[in-house]
């Protein structure tokens, strides 16, 4: 008898936690979504999203969801596509991502897949993606080797900028003066992708990378690193690190060690979760390169609008951003073939876009080739350098070409 | 000299953790894998308690472990007791805490977000110069606590008639509960007590890296790695093992780079597990079957 209350008990757990797991798993069905024109005229598009709905990294699934909440009416006022989306929950797991992927693509029968968000997942599941000949939305991830054009008809769209790009942009400031460099990266598909573009360009350009170091996510310390550096004679840092977390307890053995780099440079990423645990001390020499004016223009228009409907913060800044583009792309492709279900032409009406709209004011002219599915390109003119003042807001110091002239 | 102290240094934080481990594991020979989520529960109470400006900042600590400590004792009544019924071979307990992990994680993550938020409470900035080395005044505190704990602890246990009962109940609780001393009620206690010092631990390490639900993660296998260097039965055992698990992953990250340093660490562990499975300070237990 006592045996079997223990059993019960334990099922009794067992079945808590299960629940504590699944509670916020799955996504309605789109019953309606047949991706051609309804009596009013309007496309209903069934969109598949992949993303980390629960768990630690669920701000990556975040800002997808705020984009739609914020601008779902608008695409469909402007161009006539409803989507309906039927969401899965990756945990961030790669394990759990290859398996929402498969059931949107395989049970779900979505017309596009958005996500994952995270590069490394992202990579997982790119070859069954392309084989399922679906238009795939990527406005997260920033790791090139995502889209393999050896492979076409080619069905990823980026719309983030990627890590090569952004080591061209960067190189020659990290490297100005003859600076010895060092980069601390997260262990992730996002870090590892820096680490090598960083080191390519830097093979490329007659120059070596000084000091690599990786840093876990949530790390309790990285004064080793930050010793080696020193000892290294590195004086230009740069930190391809996924989580504002993690760049936190980097900037902070900066200090802590009395260590003063003449550059530190970092990405986007930097946004999230680094104010929350960082002092002003630290992140006042930091300085950010992006394809986006985050102060004013059409980015700025998205991310006060995220604000404005949501009530919060943009979750991802960056990504809000990319988000919504990568939603004008896919709802002027669909209105111009007039069925999401016909995959090629949806593709390749991506491909041929003309102007890609971000917010009111701003556009971007033919960004695709066959051989170019990325947003953004690398043209240091076009790229911006942020520094913070003291409450951690932006602070627009120049374009990349500018700083890299006149070191910002 | 500076991975030396460094390394020290952060040995503290993971012997203080160290404890929760060792206290339990000595009166319950039970392990809570739920420590890490003990950790962000304490942090997040705190965190909560932190806009109570007519309450010092050791009262609002005292509250976060007051917390923890009771959800501790209920964890063990509820969630270890049950499942440890069978005998010494009946490890259903460790599931059960397993679970208690997950559950708590996603609540703790339901309510609050995944996003680190700052905790002011109990925080030093800055840092100071020991032995030439830049050393964090709250990572100096954490380890400085350790030592303080640890002594408290081991005080108690020899000259306190409660440490005598805890210790009676480690050595032969079948013979004690016979003596009037009800085992069940020392197991709450110390679980509230090990919860509680998570919960010190998540506080203070909050104050650094923020509270967030996943902040004991990082914590955990570095935390057991060094109950089991020092020895689980030993109160002294995570101060050893804190200082040479620190040392050695410290200056193994100094020497060739921080991707080894937690290895060389947990290789310190195989090490000791095969040399001294008992750990440098705990005593060998022979069970009669």
């Amino acid at each position: 008898m006592g045996k079997l209350r223990s059993m019960h008990k334990a099922l009794g757990v067992a079945a808590a936690t299960a629940l504590a797991l699944t509670g916020c798993g799955g996504g309605a069905d789109a019953g309606g979504a047949t991706g051609s024109a309804g009596e009013d005229g309007v496309i209903t598009v069934k969109l598949g999203v992949v993303g980390p709905k629960t768990g630690p990294a669920s701000l990556y699934y975040e800002y997808m969801d705020q984009t739609f909440e914020t601008f779902s009416d608008d695409f469909e006022e402007k161009y006539d596509v409803r989507f309906e989306v039927i969401s899965e929950d990756d945990q961030a797991s790669p394990e759990e991502t290859a398996r929402a992927v498969s059931r949107l693509i395989n049970e779900k029968g979505v017309h596009a897949l958005m996500g994952p968000p995270l590069s490394g997942n992202s990579l997982q599941v790119a070859d069954v993606v392309q084989k399922s000949q679906l238009p795939w939305l990527l406005p997260g991830p920033n790791a090139d080797e995502i889209i393999n054009y050896d492979i076409q008809p080619n069905w990823a769209f980026m719309t983030n900028f990627t890590n090569q790009q952004i080591m061209a942009v960067l190189g020659e400031r990290l490297w100005a003066n003859g600076q010895k460099v060092g980069i601390v990266y997260s262990a992730d598909g996002f870090g590892q992708s820096n680490l090598q573009h960083l080191k390519s360009w830097a093979e490329e350009n007659g120059h070596e990378v000084t000091a690599e170091e990786t840093i876990q996510p949530g790390a309790s310390d990285a004064n080793a690193i930050i010793q080696r550096f020193k000892d290294s004679g590195v004086d230009s840092v740069f930190m391809g690190i996924t989580q504002g977390a993690d760049t936190a307890t980097v900037t902070r053995a900066i200090e802590q060690a009395g260590f003063e780099p003449k550059t530190i440079m970092t990405t986007g990423t930097i946004l999230t979760n680094y104010k929350d645990v960082a002092d002003p001390s630290q992140w006042e020499k930091i300085q950010i390169v992006d394809p986006r004016n985050f102060l004013e223009g059409g980015d700025s228009e998205v991310l006060a609008a995220v604000r404005e409907a949501t009530g919060e913060a943009p979750a991802i800044p960056t990504n809000n951003i990319s988000t919504y583009a990568i939603l004008d792309i896919y709802a002027q492709a669909v209105q111009e073939v007039g069925d999401a279900t016909d995959f090629e032409a949806v593709r390749q009406a991506i491909e041929d876009i003309e102007t890609v709209h971000i917010g009111d004011s701003l556009t971007i002219e033919n960004p695709f080739s066959e051989d170019d599915h990325v947003l953004y390109d690398d043209d240091p003119a076009k790229w911006h350098t942020y520094g913070f003042d003291e409450n951690f807001e932006l602070v627009h110091l120049g374009t990349a070409a500018e700083c890299l002239q006149k070191s910002c | 000299m500076d991975a030396l102290v460094l390394g020290l240094v952060l040995g503290g934080l993971y012997a203080l953790l160290a404890q929760s481990f060792v206290l339990t594991f000595i009166t319950t020979k039970t392990l809570n894998f739920a420590v890490g989520e003990f950790v962000a529960l304490g942090a997040f109470v705190v965190l909560a308690v932190a806009g109570w400006s007519w309450l010092p900042d050791v009262g609002k600590l005292a509250v976060g472990v007051l917390v923890a400590a009771v959800v501790g004792a209920a964890a063990y009544r509820f969630l270890v007791v049950p499942f440890m019924t069978e005998g010494e071979h009946d490890v259903r307990w460790l599931l059960s805490t397993v679970a208690l992990s997950f559950v708590m994680l996603n609540l703790i993550t339901n309510v609050e977000g995944p996003s680190p938020q700052r905790s002011e409470t109990a925080r030093l900035s800055g840092a100071v110069d020991v032995l030439g080395a830049g050393v964090s005044k709250q990572q100096l505190l954490i380890a400085v606590l350790a030592v303080v704990v640890t002594v408290l602890l081991v005080v108690a246990s020899k000259k306190t008639s409660a440490g005598l009962v805890m210790r009676a109940v480690s050595q032969d609780p079948e013979t004690t509960s016979l003596m009037g001393v009800s085992p069940r009620l020392v197991g709450m206690v110390t679980y509230a007590v090990a919860m509680g010092i998570a919960a010190l631990t998540g506080t203070l390490y909050a104050a650094t890296v923020g509270a967030s639900p996943v902040m004991g993660a990082p914590l955990l296998v570095a935390s057991i790695a060094v109950a089991v260097v020092g020895g689980l039965s030993s109160l002294w055992g995570p101060l050893l093992g804190g200082a040479l698990y620190g040392v050695l992953s410290e200056v193994t990250s100094y020497e060739f780079g921080a991707i080894w340093g937690e290895t060389a660490g947990l290789l310190l562990v195989i090490v000791v597990l095969v040399w001294r499975p008992q750990g440098l300070l705990g005593r060998r237990t022979e069970v009669k079957l």
